[in-house]
């Protein structure tokens, strides 16, 4: 029966690999004619458009989306995560959003993040306009995801593209207060007087206790 | 006409201007010549400026100059720390006293001037060469002496090349090693690229200057090359723009007025702070300018505190570089100071006193 069942491909895959006896699977059981039209279907299953995530856009092409009408039309003057609402079940939202939205270059959710749902909206060190939509006004922190509600790959994407921003000079923040002590520069034994031109010996090769 | 341009300069035309364009017309504004990429920044490194740096005369002078705009000085730090709601008092006269002259000495601590020394020699120190070391491993070995309580300046690092040789560690192991063991705020082990060239011109265009010299001062040590670089470039740009007043009531006022007295570049410096009325302030740049160059002709004179127009006067006509301009500021001022005058005596004839 169970030969009988192999050679006609009922239940294909799933059965055969149900199995926990050692039961001989080779390749020449099986039906050929089924096994070729599972290959090419495979091949031609087709992904919606709209979901299609696996054209790259390049940042330059971001830039000028986010000075277009197209965006003007769809986000105003907002930034792109104040009208998006997240789902989820009762009245607290879980403490993490979920992983991620797009895989193997397919959007696999119904309701993707700010980010993941434009395909126009790349992050990137460059693309300032954008990073500083998801920087608070209030003190420069990036926004937390409780506010934003992007999927965590899109945020370390975002922490990363604020950080090399904020190395390049792009974006701009208030350095922490740096104290010298003087007498390390300059010690306070030295005589200091504007009418000598003569150089005070501030060592620069070290020695030990001085 | 030149009564309203003359209304305007009397009213500070060059903060209504500073206010009303923005930075990119305010840098394509200054001639070509004045390009801040055609000026090489001049270093610290033939004269020692720090005998003078800390003088307590040019410290005075300097502190004096930099000003005190409590608004600026006290301004909200955009620096990731968590919100406080602010604080409401009720406070008697005295109580109200005492906390001014405290935030006085807190302003007095944040307006700490960067120390300007002369560019550090590099080290050369060998303490011991092994030949019958060579080959002990494929990489140097630094040792880094990490006892509490030792200054990072003073810390002890060596390094045992692959050759054998034992010597002092250069200045940038030294950094890297001290940044490594004794992490200090706002520093990077590798250096941001916003101090290359490319990058450093592009934050000058948006007139971010004060986060670049905090972020100097934060990364680098005072003697260090790269520091004194990046600080002289952001002078030059500033000079060549004449937008000095960005730095008013900032840490940097001092070293920048320093810089500029140092290389002898302060008439662009004199003329804004006429236009602006700042005279007195004027008379202590030329004061400043006495102290670092005492062998400068004008320096003889006696120089009278309460005539700050004489003193810049005095300078114009012995030492100054660009005489012209700095002789028509005055002239314009002085008629100003005059009409002002003449305006307030009409009133008065007006009202019948």
């Amino acid at each position: 029966m169970l030969t009988g069942l192999l050679r006609a491909g009922v239940g294909g895959r799933q059965l055969i690999q149900g199995w926990q006896r050692g039961v001989s699977l080779s390749a020449a059981r099986r039906c050929e004619a089924t096994d070729g039209e599972e290959e090419e279907g495979r091949a031609k299953k087709e992904i919606d458009p709209a979901k299609d995530r696996t054209r790259v856009i390049p940042v330059e092409m971001s830039l000028k989306y986010l000075q277009s009408e197209a965006y003007q039309t769809a986000y105003g003057e907002d930034p792109v995560w104040k009208k998006y609402r997240r789902n989820f079940k009762g009245a607290f939202p879980p403490k993490k959003t979920r992983k991620m939205c797009i895989r193997a270059g397919v959007i696999s959710t119904g309701n993707p993040c700010p980010i993941c749902r434009d395909e126009y909206l790349v992050l990137d060190p460059i693309n300032t306009n954008l990073l500083k939509q998801f920087i608070s006004p209030h003190n420069n922190s990036i926004l937390p995801t409780s506010i934003t509600n992007l999927c965590r790959k899109k945020h370390r994407e975002l922490e990363v593209s604020v950080h090399k921003a904020r190395d390049i000079g792009l974006l701009t923040y208030d350095v922490p207060f740096r104290r010298y002590h003087y007498p390390d520069y300059y010690p306070k034994d030295t005589p200091t007087s504007t009418t000598t031109t003569t150089t005070t010996s501030s060592s620069s090769t070290l020695t030990p206790g001085s | 006409m030149m009564e309203a341009v003359k209304a305007a300069a009397s009213a500070g035309l060059r903060l209504a201007w500073t206010a009303v364009t923005s930075p990119a017309a305010r840098v394509a504004a200054v001639p070509r010549l004045a390009r801040a990429c055609t000026t090489i920044p001049s270093k610290y490194d033939e004269r020692d400026p720090a005998p003078l740096f800390f003088d307590p005369n040019v410290q005075e002078i300097l502190k004096r100059v930099t000003g005190r705009n409590y608004d600026k000085i006290f301004r909200r730090r955009y620096d990731e720390k968590r919100l406080s709601p602010p604080k409401y008092e009720f406070l008697t006269d005295e109580e109200l006293g005492e906390l001014r002259e405290e935030m006085e000495k807190k302003a007095e601590t944040l307006l700490q001037m960067p120390p300007v020394v002369k560019q550090r020699e590099p080290i050369l120190d060998v303490l011991s060469r092994d030949p019958a070391l060579v080959g002990f491993d494929t990489c140097r070995y630094i040792f880094t002496d990490i006892t509490y309580g030792v200054t990072d300046r003073k810390r002890f690092i060596v390094v045992r090349d692959a050759d054998g040789t034992l010597r002092q560690a250069s200045w940038e192991e030294r950094d890297r090693m001290n940044q490594i063991y004794n992490p200090q705020p706002g520093r990077k082990i590798r250096s941001h690229r916003v101090f290359e060239e490319e990058n450093l011109k592009n934050v000058l265009d948006r007139e971010e200057y004060e986060f670049v010299l905090d972020l100097a001062c934060a990364q680098f040590e005072p003697d260090d090359p790269e520091y004194q670089r990046v600080t002289g470039r952001v002078y030059e740009t500033l000079e060549a723009r004449r937008c000095y007043q960005i730095l008013h009531s900032t840490r940097h006022y001092g070293p920048l007025c320093f810089y500029l007295t140092w290389n002898k570049k302060i008439d662009n410096l004199l003329t804004t702070l006429i236009q602006q009325e700042m005279l007195s302030e004027g008379a202590d740049i030329v004061r400043l300018y006495y102290l670092i160059h005492p062998d400068s002709k004008s320096a003889g004179h006696h120089v009278d505190l309460s005539l700050p127009l004489e003193t810049i006067k005095a300078y114009m006509e012995q030492d100054s570089l660009q005489r012209a301009k700095l002789q028509l500021a005055i002239q314009a001022y002085q008629e100003i100071v005059q009409q002002r005058h003449q305006c307030q005596e009409d009133v008065k004839a007006a009202h019948g006193l």
